[in-house]
């Protein structure tokens, strides 16, 4: 077993890596179908819009702080409009709203297309992240470590705000019951939109910080998309902690099987999601009433 | 007080005899319907003679792609079960009629053995999918053409991986050397024979009783399962019809373009088919493949021009088209009903 | 068709049960919404199930019905039990329902709301490739039914157009179209007029004999003409049982509705 881990330790970790990355979208994803029940179909090409951000503005590794502050500009920009653009349609039901951030998938992805055309692109990390560390043995990226602990504070910051502030608790209680939240006088709208920016910036953020490890490039928004859509159900929409628990499987069962079984990797993923939808519908966290 | 249903004439495939508020007057939709129909097939039957090689050979796209796009009207429009993952049973036949052309040439053995494995995968499917309903629905479809996908990838020595598989040129029978369908012409008219086979299959299982109970189950789901029916049985039914007919559009593209890769199975595929069909019009059939058109169109037309930005276009066209949908686009069907010179209320959405 | 307002004929059956329930319960959490309910309906009946609002009388109807699952206790049909059985499957055994709110098919013609259950029952509805117009029979029927339904001129409009009374109307047809041995109604008559109701109990009085029918009712007009057995409940049990008569007199019945003082009134005028 502990000869199994050491040999695949690379590999263990940049499952970890991919997870992390993919708890960035997951979060906003859970939180706007938990608040809203609409699945944003266009939360991929936004991650992919950060990374072709940082692709623009990093040279060679330099400027990652204004990369991620033009994605946080930029998705804040985008997840106030695509919030205020669904909101025509909240009386005709989830599925049209769905279609919609569809569309909006469609135009963003090719407006990107459009700007930066249909090659591949690499960006370099930071210098003070590139290079690598000695880890148990095993050489490992610097810049990986960095994602995983981005991560791991990401996560944490969440859980704070969600469970321990008062925003957190009125968005726990808008989950549950948004008529009854609006009763108590709060701006329900505000909430809404609100939250739909910082699921959008945190998707636009994760592209930026991923673009090191992924290859920018058409194509990465439907690939994201499906990853973070595989990991919102198996952890069950409307679920942070089902958000957290699912990437980490998701960036595991993908970097593992990519690594040991790249011709299998795609069934597993797939194979044990609809499996999991077969046992608990809603998912492993997920509220058995949706 | 009994309505004099036995002074009608039938018009239409959907319903049977409707009762007349007054003498003479049916709605205008019904009316043209048949010399419409008569038309529409005349001119696809004649279309080798009016339309030159290139445009013969977008013709037959858009029939291919066309009879995809009504095949998943009948699952989100009349069923009520919204897809993100036709693209499967598409791939599914086009690969599937690919691999039998190894064995044989015989078009309609190829497309037989195609159908029915689309048939099989939806059923396979279908069991879990039409288990679940909305955005649970939309994953899961998603997840399982994704599955598809990846293995049309990565499984090399069968699928021929990223590169995909050429295919042979089809034959018509046991004997033919291939000559009958040498030509594009007669290869079109083929491949026209095959989408009008699927489009009345579809035709049909709307008009019959059965059509009517997936219309009810689109309107109440309760009331018909303490009618006695069956809505998962009911539903499944309509997942495999549904597959079948994609699965044939599948096998036809493949004997049509002589070639299948991965990208006739991807996601890609499958929301392009979902937008057609919402941009040509939810529950009518013929809309969606109006909608095949314009994409087929749009996208050779325009490519010239705007390279690869004529997605956008249709991206904003969907968007807005979903925004000005009437009780949005599952209520369509509600407002399709024929109108009336008289101006009475129709009794029944058009076919 | 017995002349409106007039009472039916009252019978309480005599043939083998059609429903059976052995101490039937339903539990939601710690809510007791149905507590060991025992009932039995014999061929013919008409019974009737008042109580207060709250006391668990739909819910008793979904039990048998099947749209939701007992936690505990039997429900027979024709002497099988079908505790166990899903709910599309009962409908097959000559159960029909109709609903506390219309639930008709909204979208679709008065006409195809019935060919619907029409064509279920006549075994028409799983061909999937011969045009529903071949198949005359089932509108042949649905047209009798709207006809005896009071609907006759109104086929073809929308359901979702049609007034309250109509919908209500619409859903006897609905519920008559399956051929039921047992005929569940929830309500029938919220919302109608006076002269509607008395359209409706001379509606009941026409039905074959040998169908059972169980209904809920507020309206005790409706009820005393109806019914020849009567079923009270409060509180998710049965507090009494029997003939009209006993149960205009019973005391317990008066105070589990509003209290003995008023509930002199409300049984004095009925």
């Amino acid at each position: 077993m502990l000869h199994w881990l050491d040999a695949n330790f690379v590999s263990l970790l940049n499952g970890v890596a991919v997870g992390m990355l993919l708890f960035t979208m997951a979060v906003g994803l859970s939180l706007i179908f938990g608040l809203m029940d609409v699945l944003n179909l266009a939360h991929g090409a936004v991650f992919m819009l950060g990374s072709y951000v940082a692709f623009h503005l990093v040279d060679e590794g330099r400027r990652f702080v204004p990369a991620l502050l033009a994605a946080v500009v930029l998705g804040a920009g985008l997840g106030v409009g695509m919030a205020f653009a669904v909101r025509p349609l909240v009386r005709r039901g989830p599925l049209d709203q769905a279609l919609l951030t569809l569309g909006l998938a469609f135009v963003l992805s090719n407006l990107a297309l459009a700007v930066w055309g249909t090659d591949f692109h690499s960006v370099r990390p930071p210098p003070s992240l590139g290079g690598s560390v000695d880890l148990l043995g095993h050489t490992y990226p610097v810049y990986r470590l960095a994602i995983i602990v981005l991560g791991l504070v990401l996560a944490a910051a969440v859980h704070l705000v969600v469970e321990r502030t008062r925003l957190g608790a009125v968005i726990r209680a808008a989950v549950v019951d948004r008529a009854m939240v609006s009763a108590l006088g709060i701006n329900v709208s505000l909430l809404l939109v609100g939250v739909f920016a910082a699921g959008v910036v945190l998707a636009a953020f994760g592209g930026v910080v991923g673009a090191p490890v992924l290859n920018v490039r058409p194509g990465l928004d439907s690939e994201v998309l499906i990853l973070a859509l595989l990991v919102v159900v198996i952890g069950g929409l409307g679920s942070l902690r089902g958000a957290f628990v699912g990437a980490l499987l998701i960036g595991q069962v993908q970097a593992l099987g990519v690594a040991l079984l790249p011709q299998q990797s795609s069934f597993l993923l797939f194979g044990a999601m609809a499996l999991i939808l077969l046992a608990r519908p809603s998912g492993l966290f997920g509220d058995a009433a949706r | 007080m009994s309505t004099p249903e036995s002074r009608q004439a039938p018009v239409s495939l959907a319903e049977g005899p409707r009762p007349s508020p007054a003498a003479g007057s049916t709605p205008l939709g019904e009316r043209l319907a048949w010399p419409l129909r008569a038309a529409t097939v005349a001119l696809l039957v004649a279309a080798p003679f009016l339309l030159g090689d290139f445009r013969l050979l977008l013709l037959g796209d858009i029939l291919v792609y066309g009879l995809l796009a009504a095949s998943l009207d009948l699952l989100v429009g009349y069923t009520g079960l919204p897809s993100l993952g036709h693209a499967a049973f598409f791939g599914v036949g086009g690969y599937v009629a690919a691999l039998v052309a190894k064995t044989t040439v015989n078009g309609p053995v190829q497309l037989a053995v195609a159908v029915a494995a689309a048939a099989l995968v939806a059923l396979g499917t279908g069991w879990l999918a039409v288990r679940t309903r909305g955005v649970y629905l939309l994953m899961l479809t998603l997840a399982f053409a994704q599955l598809l996908y990846s293995l049309a990838l990565t499984w090399t020595p069968v699928t021929g991986g990223a590169n995909g598989l050429p295919v042979p040129r089809v034959s018509l029978w046991p004997g033919d050397d291939g000559s009958l369908l040498a030509s594009d012409q007669a290869l079109y008219w083929y491949v026209l024979a095959g989408f009008l086979l699927g489009y009345l299959v579809l035709r049909l299982v709307v008009g019959s009783p059965f059509g009517r109970a997936l219309a009810g189950m689109r309107e109440n789901e309760a009331r018909m399962r303490s009618l006695g029916y069956s809505v998962v049985g009911c539903k499944l039914a309509a997942f495999c019809i549904a597959g079948a007919v994609g699965g044939l559009a599948g096998a036809l593209f493949v004997q049509h373009q002589l070639f299948i890769s991965p990208s006739n199975i991807s996601f890609e595929l499958s929301a392009v088919s979902l937008v057609v069909v919402v941009i040509g019009g939810v529950r009518t059939l013929y809309g969606p493949v109006l909608g095949a058109a314009v994409f087929v169109l749009v996208r050779e037309e325009l490519s010239s021009v705007l390279a690869d930005h004529w997605q956008l276009g249709l991206g904003a066209l969907f968007i807005l088209v979903v925004y000005l949908l009437p009780g949005g686009v599952a209520g369509l069907g509600r407002r399709l009903e024929g109108w009336r010179p008289s101006g009475r209320p129709a009794t029944e959405p058009d076919p | 068709m017995t002349p409106a307002g007039a009472p039916g004929a009252p019978g309480d059956g005599g043939g083998a049960p059609v429903l059976e329930l052995r101490e039937v319960r339903k539990d939601y959490g710690s809510l007791k919404a149905v507590a060991g309910v025992s009932l039995t309906v014999r061929a013919g009946a008409r019974q009737a199930i008042i109580g207060p609002n709250g006391a668990g009388k739909s819910t008793l109807l979904d039990l048998v019905s099947g749209t939701t699952r007992a936690s505990g206790g039997r429900v027979l049909v024709h002497g099988a039990d079908v505790t166990g059985l899903a709910e599309h499957r009962r409908a097959r055994l000559g159960i029909a329902k109709t609903f506390q709110r219309s639930n008709l098919f909204d979208g679709l013609p008065a006409a195809d709301n019935v060919k619907i259950a029409v064509q279920r029952r006549t075994g028409v509805a799983r061909r999937w490739l011969r045009p529903a117009s071949n198949f005359t029979v089932v509108a042949a029927r649905a047209a009798e039914l709207l006809e005896l339904a009071g609907l006759g001129g109104r086929a073809g409009v929308e359901a979702g157009q049609l007034s309250h009374g109509e919908r209500r109307q619409l859903e006897m047809a609905i519920a008559l179209a399956v051929e039921p041995a047992l005929l569940l109604l929830d309500e029938p008559t919220a919302g109608m007029s006076r002269s509607e109701s008395d359209a409706f109990v001379g509606l009941l009085a026409a039905l074959p004999a040998a169908l059972s029918v169980v209904l809920i009712e507020h309206d005790l007009d409706v009820v005393f003409a109806v019914a020849g057995t009567i079923t009270v409940m409060a509180a998710g049990a049965v507090i009494a049982e029997g003939p009209p008569a006993e149960i205009r007199a019973s005391p317990e019945v008066q105070q589990a509705y509003l209290g003995a003082h008023r509930a002199a009134d409300l049984f004095e005028r009925a």
